[in-house]
C-alpha cells in the first residue's frame, strides 16, 4: 500500500502473535487478532494490564517482533523496511542506551544511525537538550543517570530524526509530575505539528491527558477502543458545576431539581486535579523571592516546526483535531453566572 | 557503521574480562620472557620472545577478539540494548561490520603494542644481554632474517609407488579387501622410507632447485635423521664434486634434534644445489631421514623487519576471523551458546592437524584377525565425518608463522595476500552474508 495522505499511519489487520517454545510448540498467544488504524496527527493509546499484548503489539510495529499472522503496514511499508525505520521514533519501556556513552555522545550516535550531518545532528542534539533539561548533564555518562534522566535521553533519542511516527511505550514512567507533564505537553505539540503518536501506559490519567483515541486489550484480544471522550461518556447523566452559592440559592437550585428529577441530586465541592495542584504549588515555590526566575524548557525548535515541520504542521491536514477556544468567549464563570440566572428565573423547561 | 564500530570499541574497553585480559597480555610480555628459560644463549632467548612470548600474546588476543565478537552482539540482544539500533535505519550487514570493525580497532591496537612490546624486548635485549660473537652472528644469521625455505627436488617417488602399485595389483598381491588408497599409501611410504635410508657405506643426494640469491650471504642446510646408534659419523658436501668451491663438512653427529650447516655462498651457483650425504660410520648403523621432514635449504630473502610486519599482518588476520567466527555465533546463537560454539570453533581450528591425520586414516577399528585393516561402515562413515570436517578446517588453518619467524624464515607476501584474500575476503565475507540474513530474520524484541 503506497502512502497517501488519506491512508492510515499505521494500519493493522487481524494481527496474531504467538510466543513458541524450543520445540516450535505454541506456548503463549500474546496478541489474538486485534486490527485498528491509527491516522496521521493522531494520539493512540494502548492500555491494559500488563501481559495484555501491549508491548508486543508496539514491538511488532518496530519489526522487533513479527507477527505470526495478519497485516501490518506502518506508513505504507512493512515496519521492518530501512525506508519506514528512517521515519519512526521509538522510546522503550526501559532506557537500553549505553551507560558508557554521555548524553552528548548518545544522542550523536543515534543521529549518526539516521545519517545525520554533523552540523544537524550538533543542531538537534543542543535543541534536545535544553528541551529535557539536561544540558547540565551533558557531559555525564547515561550509567550515572536517575530513571527519570535516563527516560529524558531515551527520549530525545527518539525524537533525533524529526519522526512522522513516535512510538512511546510507558514514556512517563519513572518521570516526576513536572517530567510527566512536559512529556504530555510534548506528545500534544507533536500531534498538533502532524506527527502520529501511539503510546501504551499505565497511567490511565496520563492517558486521558493526551490521547485521541485508545484500545484497551486484554488477553492479546482489543475490548474497547475508540476516542477517549466518547468511551467515557456516561450517557444519561450531565453534571453541573456551579460557583458557590448562598443557602438560599443552593435550596432553591436543589428544590428545582428534585421537582424536575424526582430524586436527591448529588452534591459535592469539584475536586482539582492533583497533578495540575502539584504543578500550581510548584511554580509558586519558584515564583518565590529566592528562587530564581522561572525557567521554562523549550520544545526543540526543530520539533517546533522552525523548518522542515513547518510543511508538516499545515492546518489543512493536521490540525483538525484540537481547536482553540475562540478568543471572543466568555470566561467559564461568568457564563456560568449567565446560565444559571436564565435557568433561575426561566426553570428547565424553558431551555 | 563507524559509529556502530566506535561504541562497539567502547564497550568493549570497558568489559572487565576484556580489561583483565589484557593485564594479562602486559603480564606475559613483560614476564614471560624472564620466566621461560631458554638454552642459555641470547638466540634461545629472541627464538623464546619471538614463538612463546608472541605466541601466548596471540592466544590472549583471539580469546578477547572471540570474547568481545560473542558478546557484541547478543550481550545487546540480550539487554536490548540491540532493539535501540535496529528500529534505526541501518541495514543488518552495517551492524555487523561496525561491530567487527569495532572489534578489529581493539585487536589491532592491542596487537601493535604486543609486537612493539615484543620487538622493544628484542632490541634491549641485543643490547645489555652479554652474548659471544658466535651467538651474535648466529642470532644475525639464523633468526634475524627472513630466509627462503627451499625444498628439495621431487624424485617422482609418487610416480614409482603407483607403478609399484599397479604392478603388484596385476600379481595379485594386493590382498582382497585393501581400499586401493590405502594400498598405494603404504607401498608410496615404503618407497619414502627406503629412498630416506643411508645405509653404511652409502650416500643420499639431494638437489634444490632456486632461482637468483643473494651471494654475499651464507646458505643454510637443516636436517634431522635418526639411527640405531647414539652418534654417527657422516660427511657432507654441498655443490660440484671436485670444485674448489665444493664444501665439505665431515661431522660426528648425535641421532635425533635438529642440526644446521653454514654453506658459504660460493658453493653454490645460480639455480640449484647438490648436496650429498654419506653415512662413514664405522659400526653398522643405518641413518633414516623422516620422509615427511626432509633436508631444507634457506636462503636469505629480505630483512627481519620486513617478516616481522608479515607475521604482524597474518596475526592480525588471523584475529580478525576469530573475531569474525564470535561475531557471527552472537549473532545466531544466545550469549552462552555462542561462547560455547566459538570456542569448539577455535579448538576445531587449533587441531586441525589431528583432524587432517584423521581425515587420512581409513581403518579406525581394525579387525586384527581378519584380513589386514578393512574398513568397516563404521569407519567409514568416521573417514567421511573426519573428511568434511577437514574440509571445513583445512582453508582456514594457517602455517606457524611465529614458528617460521624465530626460525629466521621467510614469511612472503604471497602468504599474507593469500590469507588475506581466503580468510578475511571470502570467509569473513560469508560470515557477514550469513549474519545478516539471520540478523534481519532474527526477533531481536523477544522476551529474554
Amino acid at each position: 500500500m503506497a502512502e497517501n495522505a488519506s491512508n492510515p499511519v499505521i494500519a493493522a489487520a487481524d494481527l496474531k502473535k504467538v510466543f513458541r517454545d524450543f520445540w516450535r510448540r505454541p506456548k503463549v498467544r500474546a496478541v489474538d487478532g486485534i486490527s485498528f488504524e491509527v491516522s496521521r496527527g493522531e494520539v493512540f493509546g494502548l492500555l491494559g494490564p500488563n501481559g495484555s499484548g501491549k508491548s508486543t503489539t508496539i514491538k511488532m510495529l518496530l519489526g522487533l517482533l513479527f507477527p505470526t499472522s495478519g497485516r501490518l503496514r506502518v506508513l505504507g511499508e512493512s515496519p521492518r523496511h530501512v525506508k519506514t525505520r528512517s521515519r519512526v521514533g521509538y522510546l522503550p519501556e526501559h532506557s537500553y542506551i549505553y551507560p558508557h556513552l554521555t548524553s552528548e555522545e548518545t544522542l550523536d550516535f543515534y543521529g549518526r544511525l539516521f545519517d545525520l550531518s554533523r552540523r544537524e545532528r550538533r543542531r538537534r542534539m543542543e535543541q534536545l537538550l535544553e528541551m529535557i533539561g539536561l544540558q547540565h548533564a551533558r557531559h555525564r555518562m547515561v550509567g550515572e543517570f536517575s530513571k527519570g534522566m535516563a527516560r529524558r535521553i531515551g527520549l530525545a533519542q527518539a525524537l533525533i530524526n524529526d519522526p512522522d511516527v513516535v512510538v512511546l511505550d510507558e514514556p512517563t514512567s519513572g518521570l516526576d509530575p513536572i517530567g510527566c507533564r512536559q512529556v504530555k505537553d510534548l506528545i500534544l505539540t507533536l500531534a498538533r505539528r502532524g506527527k502520529t503518536v501511539l503510546m501504551s501506559s499505565h497511567l490511565l490519567a496520563d492517558v486521558e491527558d493526551v490521547c485521541d483515541r485508545i484500545a484497551i486489550l486484554y488477553n492479546g484480544k482489543i475490548q474497547a477502543m475508540g476516542p477517549v471522550r466518547e468511551l467515557l461518556e456516561e450517557k444519561g447523566r450531565r453534571r453541573i458545576t456551579l460557583p458557590e452559592l448562598s443557602p438560599e440559592a443552593m435550596a432553591r437550585v436543589l428544590e428545582l431539581l428534585r421537582k424536575e428529577f424526582g430524586e436527591e441530586p448529588e452534591l459535592e465541592h469539584p475536586r482539582r486535579d492533583l497533578e495540575k495542584f502539584f504543578l500550581d504549588v510548584v511554580e509558586k515555590a519558584r515564583r518565590g523571592p529566592q528562587a530564581s526566575p522561572p525557567k521554562k524548557e523549550k520544545l526543540a525548535g526543530y520539533l517546533e516546526g522552525e523548518d522542515l515541520l513547518q510543511k508538516l504542521a499545515a492546518p489543512s491536514t493536521t490540525e483538525t483535531k484540537r481547536e482553540e477556544p475562540p478568543p471572543s468567549a466568555p470566561p467559564p464563570a461568568a457564563r456560568t453566572d449567565a446560565r444559571l440566572s436564565h435557568l433561575l428565573q426561566n426553570g428547565p423547561d424553558n431551555e | 557503521m563507524l559509529s556502530i564500530a566506535a561504541v562497539t570499541l567502547r564497550t568493549a574497553v570497558r568489559s572487565r574480562i576484556v580489561v583483565f585480559m589484557m593485564l594479562l597480555l602486559v603480564f606475559i610480555l613483560t614476564g614471560l620472557p624472564s620466566a621461560i628459560r631458554g638454552d642459555g644463549t641470547l638466540t634461545g632467548y629472541v627464538q623464546v620472545l619471538l614463538s612463546y612470548t608472541l605466541g601466548f600474546a596471540g592466544f590472549i588476543l583471539s580469546v578477547v577478539a572471540v570474547w568481545t565478537g560473542c558478546t557484541a552482539v547478543s550481550s545487546e540482544i540480550r539487554t536490548h540494548q540491540m532493539d535501540l539500533v535496529v528500529t534505526k535505519p541501518v541495514p543488518a550487514v552495517q551492524i555487523w561490520f561496525g561491530k567487527w570493525l569495532g572489534i578489529l580497532a581493539l585487536s589491532l591496537a592491542l596487537l601493535l603494542f604486543t609486537f612493539a612490546a615484543a620487538y622493544g624486548g628484542l632490541r634491549w635485549a641485543m643490547i645489555h644481554r652479554s652474548a659471544s660473537e658466535e651467538d651474535i652472528q648466529k642470532l644475525r644469521e639464523q633468526v634475524l632474517v627472513a630466509r627462503e625455505k627451499i625444498a628439495p627436488r621431487d624424485e617422482g617417488l609418487e610416480e614409482q609407488a603407483e607403478n609399484l602399485y599397479r604392478l603388484r595389483q596385476a600379481e595379485g598381491a594386493v590382498p582382497e579387501g585393501v581400499a586401493p588408497s590405502t594400498a598405494r599409501r603404504i607401498i608410496a611410504d615404503d618407497l619414502r622410507l627406503q629412498a630416506n635410508s643411508v645405509p653404511p657405506g652409502y650416500g643420499r643426494r639431494w638437489i634444490f632447485d632456486f632461482g637468483s640469491f643473494v651471494k654475499d650471504r651464507p646458505l643454510f642446510l637443516r636436517y634431522t635423521f635418526t639411527a640405531s646408534r647414539a652418534e654417527i659419523e657422516g660427511l657432507w658436501t654441498a655443490g660440484e664434486s671436485g670444485s674448489r668451491d665444493q664444501a665439505v663438512r665431515r661431522v660426528t653427529e648425535a641421532s635425533g634434534g635438529v642440526r644446521t650447516w653454514r654453506i658459504p655462498s660460493a658453493a653454490a651457483r645460480d639455480g640449484s644445489l647438490t648436496i650429498e650425504f654419506g653415512n662413514i660410520h664405522e659400526e653398522p648403523a643405518t641413518v633414516i631421514f623422516p620422509p615427511e621432514n626432509p633436508p631444507v635449504l634457506l636462503l636469505y630473502h629480505d630483512s627481519f623487519e620486513m617478516n616481522f610486519l608479515r607475521v604482524f599482518c597474518i596475526a592480525f588476520i588471523r584475529i580478525a576471523v576469530l573475531a569474525a567466527i564470535g561475531l557471527t555465533a552472537g549473532t545466531l546463537f544466545s550469549e552462552p551458546v555462542a561462547l560455547f560454539f566459538s570456542a569448539w570453533m577455535v579448538l576445531l581450528l587449533n587441531i586441525g592437524r589431528y583432524i587432517r591425520a584423521m581425515a587420512a586414516t581409513d581403518v579406525f577399528f581394525p579387525v586384527h584377525d581378519g584380513p589386514a585393516r578393512i574398513p568397516g561402515l563404521l569407519d567409514r562413515l568416521l573417514h567421511l565425518f573426519f573428511a568434511a570436517l577437514d574440509g571445513l578446517v583445512r582453508p582456514l588453518q594457517s602455517p606457524d608463522v611465529l614458528g617460521a619467524m624465530a626460525a629466521g624464515e621467510w614469511v612472503s607476501w604471497g602468504l599474507v595476500a593469500a590469507e588475506f584474500l581466503v580468510k578475511v575476503l571470502i570467509f569473513c565475507g560469508l560470515l557477514a552474508a550469513l549474519s545478516s540474513f539471520v540478523l534481519n530474520r532474527r526477533e531481536v524484541g523477544l522476551p529474554a
